[in-house]
């Protein structure tokens, strides 16, 4: 067997950070399991073909659920009748009932199915396509496992090899056929899975530098290996990024449980992969969740190395409640993890950049829960946003598998507390002077009925204190301060954090326009609110009665209320486009009298020409003249035919672009023409 | 006009300036081809030709691309009609 991969317990933790977004994956959970029941439901008790009962029984087998009973009668007839008469049956038929009958045992036993074996040996020695030799060849490590007493071998299993190698490209994919030369990585997954069939079913070993070119082809692949900024890694084709992804991991589980030597893949990669399927979250589509699982469980369970995920159940720390940050490090399907010791070795804060408020903190195990925690934070812990960094390490010890992790995990973490609301005031201000007229303390705890007023010459003042628990100066995400009228009519206005507290200065004189003019009672009402804040607050203060001049004519009235609040999110009134009315056409026919009008002089002047006759007496006999005047008349006649297309429909720019081709033709005609006319005049002249 | 009333009065002023120019360029070619006008004897009959065939494409040019475009197709004969070919 192999006995590297037995003994090995080497610790790897990479050089290489995954640097990029911080992003929290969950491992497979309970919401998947019951996501699995609705995804996968047969109808009428059975699945349409045996690929999706396949994909369905096994989807449900690794989520530890059980359907079997259900399904097993309806299925299991399928699977029986086409065991019963594989000659009647497809390939793929054949290779999936056999799939089906490995996870529900509708047929077992001694009795090795004779008619199946010859019907796959036959397709492996038929086989052109890549297709039929998996279907053949996986077909036949089925039967081997699932009907004990058989001795399945491939007689010539390194030709089969080879002519499998055959179809392998540099780059690493795969094509399906020798025709075709289109590859996919996709293909290169059916391959691997197909060429470690083919290893565990030769009778001696495979010669080893066979091996060795597709461990380096497997390589290859991997350089074509896409990644997302979190740190994901996928394969992506025109099958899908899962599909293809998924069709590359079976074949790596394939491949190194079946030769010898191991299989060394880059871990950081490993944990990639990983990522991505958790990070794809639950698929609504029954195919994409079969290949999730199924990756997950190769990933899970396999000879290379098993990655580890950490996470946590809530990324919200409550200084108030003094509660501990909670790590839970598991396997993609959250099963326990081996001894290892997580550290949190930096809590870097959003706001100052690049230091850290923690350093190299070692984080307790509780056995019981199977977490790791931070039990208090240091005295400088503050509220806010912070990216917190992770460090894992595998402790050496006798593990069975390899176990693989990200150097670094960062996660985002906020953290909130109480805020301190001191020194709230309000007063109203005279606008020269700035003495306070009158000044009032507030409670925000509680809705005041604080009474004011104020004429448009003065100001009104908000100013408070907002400090987190450390005494430092908080800045709020929200705070507003509303004046709402009488009549409904609102306003909200920003109060500002600057130096040691947040104050808003309200100068009526300068509002009273965007006041509407209102005088009358306002209610005031203040809104604090952060992420970081658990003691938010929305607090009516009192009210303020204003004095303001009387509304001049040209000034924009207030907005009509409605009556309903809710009522402004319903359809707008429709908008009447107003068109340029059509000019008004005369009658049509004084059109047609009109146009009688016109064509008589036209008609006149034909009448006329043929009256006076058509002098074509100097029209050249001989052939080139001849052919010169016959293309210039008709030269005159094209552009004459240009000028109505470009009326009709033409645009300017076509036109002269035409009329300049025209143009040129034109010249050289008429002047070849004109110049045979005047040399036969001259001619004339001079006899 | 007080018949028509001013729709598309574009076309129709066009159209008139067509036809008065058309007669314009026939007029200068008769008065260069003329054998009894001594001022132009020295000019050949073909060269007057060319020139009034070169002008009279300019011209109607210019004229076509500011009749507008058909409306209607009956109604705008009436303004075609209006171009006379000499």
């Amino acid at each position: 067997m192999m006995a590297g991969g037995l003994a090995r317990f080497v610790v790897l933790i990479l050089a290489a950070a995954i640097c990029g977004a911080a992003s929290v994956f969950q491992p497979i959970s309970d919401s998947h399991r019951s996501a699995a029941l609705d995804v996968f439901v047969p109808v009428d008790g059975s699945y349409k073909s045996l690929e999706e009962a396949y994909e369905a029984l096994k989807t449900l087998e690794i989520l530890g659920i059980d359907k079997k009973s259900d399904l097993s009668s309806a299925t299991c007839e399928n699977v029986v009748k086409v065991l019963a008469s594989p000659s009647s049956s497809t390939l793929k038929d054949v290779f999936y009932a056999l799939s089906v009958n490995g996870i529900l045992k509708c047929k077992s036993g001694e009795d090795v199915p004779k008619d199946i074996v010859s019907k796959l040996q036959t397709g492996v020695k038929d086989a052109k396509l890549l297709l039929d030799f998996y279907y053949s060849v996986r077909g036949l490590v089925l039967v081997k496992e699932q009907f004990s007493g058989t001795d399945i071998s491939l007689g010539d299993a390194e030709t089969v090899f080879r002519s499998i190698k055959a179809l392998s490209q540099s780059d690493g994919r795969w094509r399906y056929s020798s025709n075709n030369p289109e590859s996919s990585t996709f293909a290169a997954g059916l391959a691997f899975e197909t060429l470690a069939g083919v290893i565990s079913l030769a009778p001696s070993e495979i010669d080893n530098s066979l091996i060795q070119t597709l461990k380096t082809s497997i390589t290859k692949l991997f350089d074509s290996i896409q990644k997302y900024d979190d740190g994901t890694f996928y394969f992506d084709e025109s099958e899908g990024p899962i599909s293809t992804t998924a069709s590359v991991i079976r074949g790596l589980k394939s491949f190194a449980a079946s030769e010898s030597t191991g299989l060394n893949l880059p871990g950081d990669k490993i944990v990639g992969l990983a990522k991505f399927f958790l990070g794809v979250g639950i698929p609504g589509d029954a195919k994409d969740f079969f290949n999730q699982i199924d990756a997950l469980a190769c990933l899970e369970d396999n000879r290379f190395s098993v990655p580890l995920i950490l996470s946590l159940p809530s990324t919200v720390i409550s200084l108030t409640k003094k509660e501990p940050l909670k790590v839970k490090v598991s396997t993609v399907f959250g099963s326990k993890a081996p001894a290892l010791s997580v550290k949190l070795a930096q809590a870097l804060s959003s706001g100052s950049k690049g230091s850290s408020v923690i350093n190299n903190q070692e984080l307790k195990f509780d056995a019981e829960s199977a977490t790791y925690f931070l039990e208090s934070f240091p005295k400088n812990f503050d509220v806010g946003k912070y990216t917190f960094v992770f460090e894992i390490l595998v402790d050496e010890s006798a593990n069975e598998k390899v176990y693989i992790t990200e150097a670094q995990t960062k996660v985002p973490i906020s953290a909130t507390g109480a805020i301190t609301i001191e020194n709230a005031e309000i007063a109203v201000l005279d606008s020269d002077v700035g003495s306070v007229e009158s000044q009032k303390k507030l409670d925000l705890t509680k809705d005041e009925a604080v009474s004011l007023s104020a004429n448009h010459l003065q100001k009104l003042r908000l100013s408070l204190q907002l400090t987190t628990p450390l005494g430092h100066v908080f800045k709020p995400h929200q705070a507003f301060l509303k004046l709402k009228h009488e009549s409904q009519v609102e306003h909200i206005f920003l109060v500002k954090t600057s130096g040691k507290k947040s104050e808003l200065v309200l100068d009526f004189l300068g509002l009273v326009e965007k006041l509407y003019y209102l005088s009358g009672k306002y209610e005031i009402q203040l809104t604090i609110g952060d992420a970081s804040m658990e003691n938010s607050l929305l607090s009516n203060i009192g009210h303020i009665e204003l004095d303001l001049p009387e509304r001049p004519e040209k000034a924009a009235r207030p907005p009509l209320q409605p009556t309903d609040p809710y009522s402004r999110y319903v359809p707008k009134a429709e908008i009447s486009h107003i068109f340029r009315v059509p000019e008004k056409l005369p009658a049509k026919q004084l059109s047609l009298v009109f146009l009688g009008l016109i064509v008589l002089p036209f008609i006149g002047f034909l009448i006329g020409l043929t009256r006076l006759g058509v002098n074509i007496k100097s029209f050249p006999s001989s052939v080139g003249a001849a052919t010169s005047a016959l293309l210039f008349h008709g030269g005159i006649g094209a552009v004459l035919l240009l000028y109505v297309l470009f009326w009709v429909k033409l645009d300017l720019f076509t036109t002269l672009k035409a009329l300049s081709l025209l143009g040129v033709f034109l010249l050289f005609v008429g002047h070849r023409t004109l110049s045979h006319l005047a040399a036969a005049s001259n001619k004339l002249k001079s006899a | 006009m007080a018949l028509v009333g001013s729709f598309s009065f574009n076309s129709f002023l066009f159209g008139v300036l067509s036809c008065t120019g058309t007669a314009f360029l026939a007029i200068c070619l008769w008065i260069q081809v003329n054998k009894e006008n001594k001022k132009f004897k020295d000019l050949a009959p073909k060269r007057a030709f060319a020139d009034f065939v070169l002008s009279n494409l300019v011209f109607h040019l210019v004229i076509m691309n500011f009749f507008d475009r058909c409306p209607s197709p009956i109604l705008n004969v009436v303004f075609m009609s209006c171009k006379n070919v000499v």
